[in-house]
């Protein structure tokens, strides 16, 4: 049967023809989106892998100069042993001051104030320091040393990602199963519908791959239409997303743009939608035809 | 035409019973040959419409064999089934027209499906639209080509579904109460139409209650009665004893 003759069975006629159209583009729609919250995961999560642990330490008050050398000294010993370590620095009064002065209510000068001893350290982007050891080791070194929250806030921010990232590959590939699966129900419905119509085309001679022809180019238009709809929604909706980026520069810190790459691998979920959804109804139809056949 | 006949349709003690216990049609012994025309008459509800569909391969026997241009169909399927009902034409009591298409195309669907899986070009096309123009106009229903079958009359739906069925011109043509829905004007130019497929060879299973058809077409007459078959003679001779008696 050539494509450009009338598909011989009247399955645009019956609602379920119609509505297969808006069900796959919301479904697409939706797993198009869930794709690109993945990728967005994703490149948070290559940033983050990139970005070095920068936590500093913070020693408790020393009673005299001496001692807050000595101390720092022994800290800075530990810390050098510490595997994946990029640069540790102590620091100076100016820095500390400079950190306290927005808090006074008058101008003042930190050494009036009993500060704690802050050292900021670094560790390499791809080093995965145990901050719980650290934190135990340094309490043995100095009594009352704390770490700060900043590495384990960037702990809690990648498992984060990570989660996000399942979540969204999870819906991506339920959105597009769940397609698959309704396309092969309503395939199904469609067979029982027409029923008379298939008999019919039996009757004079059509064999049943005429037919599964005839399903399988039904819901390629309908899933075409279904995932040109979905994927100019999803474009216009990440495309004003890029564009908010430049305008709000906490977006643009929180998402990074997508790359070339992410745009192609958009662009191949509602490809792989439409051959779930062929692949689904070719499968539903053949062994509805099977079981129907006289 | 040539003169040498062959079987078309064999059937040979075809049984069928409803829900396996109700009969329907009893040890039914029928053979048609290329270029012979036989009327089916009954009562309604005597087995006419299950003996076409068993000849066109709708149905399955539960009882005996049936024959189709040379192949024993009882065990066949699929591919080679679909072959031999190529070469059936049906014309079915309730038209069986398809609604969405124009009546241009529920007339090309046999030509369609007869053509090479997948080789059908717009030349094939081209010559499928000339041979359903021609029965169109030789049916006087140029006008109706591209309606659709909810706009057409009964008796216009009548002559859509006969072109249908006789297009490809058919080896067997089976016709369940073609003359139902039509006066007898063109009931008669229907017959002429099928007397002339069987003049090319098809051999034709009318199925008919309509006695004024019958008498106006001397063709032999098989008779069902509850399910058995009456054919030559006993059964041209039953229908005329009954057609005197009213």
């Amino acid at each position: 049967m050539s494509a450009w003759l009338p598909i011989e069975l009247p399955l645009d006629e019956t609602p379920l023809g119609r509505v297969l159209v808006w069900l796959l583009s919301v479904l697409l729609f939706a797993a198009i989106t869930a794709a690109a919250v993945a990728l967005a995961a994703e490149n948070r999560l290559r940033e983050l892998r990139l970005e070095p642990t920068v936590i500093t330490i913070a020693l408790p008050p020393a009673t005299d100069r001496a001692q807050a050398e000595r101390r720092t000294r022994e800290v800075l010993r530990l810390l050098d042993d510490q595997p994946g370590l990029s640069w540790a620095r102590p620091l100076s009064g100016e820095e500390l001051n400079a950190l306290v002065e927005p808090w006074m209510s008058a101008p003042a000068s930190g050494d009036d104030l009993v500060l704690p001893q802050l050292i900021d350290l670094a560790f390499d982007a791809d080093a995965a320091p145990d901050l719980s050891a650290l934190a135990a080791a340094l309490q043995d070194v100095v009594p009352g040393t704390t770490i700060g929250e900043t590495g384990a806030l960037k702990e809690t921010r990648r498992d984060i990602e990570i989660f996000v990232r399942a979540a969204a590959v999870v819906v991506c590939a339920a959105m597009l199963l769940l397609a698959a699966l309704a396309s092969g129900a309503l395939t199904r419905i469609q067979l029982r519908l027409h029923d008379d119509e298939i008999d019919l085309l039996r009757q004079m001679g059509a064999r049943d791959a005429r037919i599964l022809r005839q399903f399988r180019r039904h819901a390629l238009d309908k899933v075409l239409k279904a995932a040109f709809v979905a994927t100019t929604l999803a474009i216009g909706l990440l495309a004003a997303g890029v564009v908010a980026r430049t305008w709000w520069p906490p977006m643009a810190a929180a998402l990074p743009g997508p790359s070339p790459l992410d745009w192609a691998a958009l662009a191949l979920v509602p490809v792989l939608g439409v051959v779930l959804v062929v692949l689904a109804v070719q499968i539903a139809a053949g062994q509805g035809l099977h079981h129907s056949a006289r | 035409m040539s003169d040498e006949r062959t079987t078309v349709l064999q059937m040979r003690g075809v049984g069928l019973s409803r829900a396996g216990r109700v009969p329907l049609l009893h040890d039914v012994d029928l053979t048609l040959e290329s270029g012979s025309f036989r009327f089916l008459t009954g009562a309604t509800g005597s087995g006419k419409t299950t003996l076409l569909r068993l000849a066109s391969l709708a149905l399955r026997p539960q009882r005996g064999t049936i024959g189709l241009f040379g192949h024993e169909t009882t065990r066949l399927r699929g591919g080679a089934r679909a072959d031999l009902r190529r070469r059936i034409g049906v014309v079915f009591q309730d038209f069986r027209l398809l609604a969405h298409l124009s009546a241009f195309d529920n007339v090309a669907l046999p030509l369609r499906i007869a053509a090479p899986a997948g080789k059908q070009g717009r030349r094939d096309e081209e010559a499928i639209a000339g041979t359903v123009g021609e029965f169109f106009t030789w049916l006087g229903l140029e006008d109706a080509m591209e309606k659709k079958p909810p706009a057409l009359s009964a008796g216009e739906r009548q002559l859509v579904a006969v072109a249908r069925a006789v297009v490809a011109r058919p080896s067997l043509l089976l016709a369940d109460e073609p003359s139902a829905n039509v006066d007898g004007a063109c009931a008669d130019r229907l017959m002429t139409l099928f007397a002339q497929m069987q003049k090319l060879g098809s051999a034709v299973l009318l199925a008919t209650r309509d006695q004024a058809l019958l008498q106006r077409h001397p063709f032999p007459i098989l008779r069902l009665e509850q399910g058995r078959l009456e054919a030559g003679e006993a059964g041209a001779a039953r229908h005329r004893a009954e057609v005197a008696t009213g």
